[in-house]
């Protein structure tokens, strides 16, 4: 269920919501909610699957409770606040309530969360003993509890979430926060993997576990949560976005350039019903820029054209991402308009000149970018991305001039980054070895090609140039049926890019490979 | 008689030794695949790489059989004998799905005591196109050191059995003995 098809259910809870307000004691100004002055919020169903019970009278108050869960496990904090505060409106004493809306605030950043923390310790007494201990666990950690001193605060918070978890087991919100405070690199992991096995589909759990995954460097053990996140929360943009986290590192092209696209469909959506801007939603421009990253690595340039107008519309500038587009589908007057984005970065411009000049065979004027670059790296020599940079680009044109030589600087920037985590973000895994097997190519040596495409395939299993840089290589030395493999690989890699663009690419990388170059002997 | 016919017909073809993957001589080519057991669990990891001009026996599989178990836990066994050689040893799973394939490659590991022999997984069931692994190969054993094969072993479904197994660890000890 998207954004979309809620139309009629949004004016539905959207009328609910104005005549319920009309009985509220809740001070009536400008229809906004006094704390996080933001329009009340309207309940969106299938938003997300967490419910927890909280002492409330009133089911308006739970469901939106229920809501504020789904969109702060998402760190969707406006919203957040906003459905915790319109639960409020429903149940003004409810301290689970005040607590809730004192953390949505708190990430936010907008506004004041110690005084609702202050509310849920004045009405604690409204509590459970359940809620009692979560709420107490909070002012412990805030050091709002006397004689807990500031460099115990976790400690203390923990031993109240300890003794709800050996009283109640079952407790959803106990098990995560205690995870939230537990201390040490993996220490909240078990408390995830516990809270998991009383709720299989707890979307606080799956999204914290997508990004520990990520961050300890082992993508595909984070892969399974990423999918059961987006099952949990079959509403919200992020939960569709976060899988690319992991699915472009462990080659998921399958699922996650389409799972990143749902995420923005939804999330236009919603700002259109629930009339929120671009810049009030933070996670939208990361958003579009990974979408973009996506589309462009599966060769969908025209969709990537259409979220750069989004983005655009937004105001926001992506000059990375465009210029990879623009330079992919070789749009060279589009790459010229990106450069003065880069207005006061002379080595950035630089580079993007060469790199377009150097892909247009251009050496001429590529040259002087490149001495731009040289120059800049001998000023700054500790400077590892432009060392990279200047690598890349000299080697390309050494490449070009069929200069054996260029080969080794390819392969140095190869070297460089194969291993480096941070480099294979997004689907960047494989570039610098199809530039290494580009030059290669074009100075002929076939067994140095196979040797960067086989390994741009083994860093990204989705890299079409890689695919389509062995088919060309294979060609050429009449391995007939290994060439058709590649063939049938690089298909299936860019089934969904824009018609005609695996055959350009095909017939570009067969332009590199040198009429003079002969089958190499055997495979080295 | 229907059947005889279909024997003496089907006989010829699974008469002919199964031919998959690089023969000796040639280069077994880099690929990654996903770690379900070894220190590298939830990378992709590519043990050609790693492994050098090392001595190594690549096993590429499509079922998680009880023989394999057999030479897998075999193999770790020569891993330990041969640590100064040092030796390597992993297996590569063919699947559509490594993350459906995962917890089953774990329980499979675990239940034939596979040891330190890594158990990866390929997202697709062809292989890495340049090994050119044939479609009716369940188990492929590739023994290689210096970056060339030395040897070659490949087999149907049911194939692999204890002698096949045996054929293979002679092979394995000489290949360790011989650095």
């Amino acid at each position: 269920m998207n954004f979309l098809r809620l139309v009629p259910a949004f004016f539905a809870c959207s009328v609910l919501a104005f005549a319920q307000e009309a009985t509220t004691p809740v001070k009536k100004d400008d229809g906004k909610l006094p704390q996080t002055k933001l329009a009340p919020a309207k309940l969106v169903p299938d938003l997300c699957l967490v419910k927890y019970p909280i002492q409330t009278r009133s089911p308006e108050c739970q469901a939106f409770f229920d809501q504020g869960l789904g969109f702060f496990y998402s760190y969707v904090w406006m919203e957040a606040a906003r459905s915790f505060e319109t639960a409020l409106k429903h149940d003004p004493d409810c301290a689970i309530a005040h607590w809730a809306l004192a953390r949505a605030i708190e990430r936010w950043g907008k506004g004041q969360a110690g005084p609702s923390l202050k509310k849920a310790q004045e009405l604690i007494a409204n509590a459970s003993h359940r809620e009692t201990l979560i709420i107490k666990a909070k002012l412990a950690e805030k050091g709002m509890i006397d004689g807990v001193t500031p460099e115990n605060r976790k400690k203390e918070a923990a031993k109240y979430l300890d003794e709800l978890l050996t009283l109640h087991d079952d407790d959803e919100e106990a098990w995560f926060l205690r995870a939230q405070v537990a201390e040490g690199t993996n220490a909240m992991v078990p408390y995830y993997k516990a809270l998991l096995r009383v709720n299989p589909l707890h979307p606080g759990a799956h999204h914290e576990l997508v990004h520990h995954y990520e961050n300890i460097k082992r993508p595909a053990l984070g892969w399974p949560h990423a999918v059961k996140y987006i099952e949990s929360s079959p509403g919200l943009p992020h939960a569709y976005h976060m899988q690319a986290h992991l699915g472009t590192r462990v080659g998921r092209w399958d699922k996650t350039t389409d799972w990143s696209a749902k995420a923005i469909q939804l999330q236009t959506a919603y700002h259109k019903l629930m009339d929120v801007k671009p810049g009030e939603d933070w996670q939208y421009q990361h958003h579009l820029e990974i979408l973009t990253v996506s589309l462009i690595h599966d060769g969908r340039f025209k969709e990537a054209r259409g979220i750069k107008k989004l983005a655009q519309d937004a105001k926001y500038t992506l000059k990375g991402p465009w210029f990879r587009l623009h330079l992919n589908e070789r749009n060279w007057a589009e790459v010229e308009n990106v450069v003065p984005m880069f207005k006061g970065d002379k080595v950035a411009q630089s580079y993007i000149k060469a790199i377009m000049y150097l892909r247009q065979g251009e050496l001429e004027r590529a040259e002087p970018e490149i001495n731009t670059l040289r120059e800049a790296l001998a000023q700054k020599k500790s400077d590892k991305e432009l060392e990279i940079k200047v690598w890349e680009t000299l080697g390309m044109a050494m490449c070009l001039r069929g200069e054996d030589a260029g080969l080794k600087l390819l392969a140095k920037a190869v070297e460089k980054v194969k291993d480096e985590f941070k480099s294979h973000a997004w689907g960047h895994g494989a570039y610098h070895m199809e530039n290494w097997g580009v030059g290669a190519l074009r100075v002929g040596q076939l067994d140095v090609a196979e040797e960067a495409f086989l390994e741009a395939l083994a860093h990204d299993n989705g890299s079409a140039r890689g695919a389509l840089g062995m088919q060309v290589v294979c060609e050429r030395q009449g391995r007939t049926e290994e060439s058709l493999r590649f063939a049938e690989l690089a298909q299936r890699i860019w089934r969904k890019a824009d018609p005609g663009r695996l055959q350009a690419e095909l017939q570009f990388l067969r332009g590199e490979a040198s009429p003079k170059t002969t089958a190499s002997a055997g495979q080295n | 008689m229907r059947l005889l016919m279909l024997l003496l017909f089907a006989a010829p073809a699974f008469a002919e030794p199964c031919k998959s993957g690089p023969q000796p001589s040639q280069r077994p080519g880099p690929y990654s695949a996903q770690v379900a057991v070894g220190p590298q669990r939830g990378t992709q990891h590519c043990f050609i790489c790693e492994t050098m001009n090392r001595p190594a026996v690549i096993v590429f599989a499509r079922d998680l059989s009880a023989p394999l178990g057999k030479l897998v836990h075999a193999l770790d066994g020569q891993l330990a004998k041969h640590k100064s050689a040092e030796l390597r040893a992993w297996v590569t799973f063919l699947a559509d799905d490594a993350s459906v394939w995962d917890p089953k490659v774990v329980d499979w590991g675990k239940k034939h005591n596979t040891g330190n022999v890594p158990l990866g997984i390929f997202s697709d069931k062809v292989g890495p196109p340049t090994y050119l692994l044939h479609h009716e190969a369940e188990v492929t054993v590739l023994v290689s050191v210096k970056q060339k094969v030395q040897a070659n072993f490949a087999f149907r479904p049911g194939e692999l059995d204890d002698a096949a197994i045996a054929e293979i660890l002679k092979s394995v000890v000489k290949l360790a003995e011989a650095k």
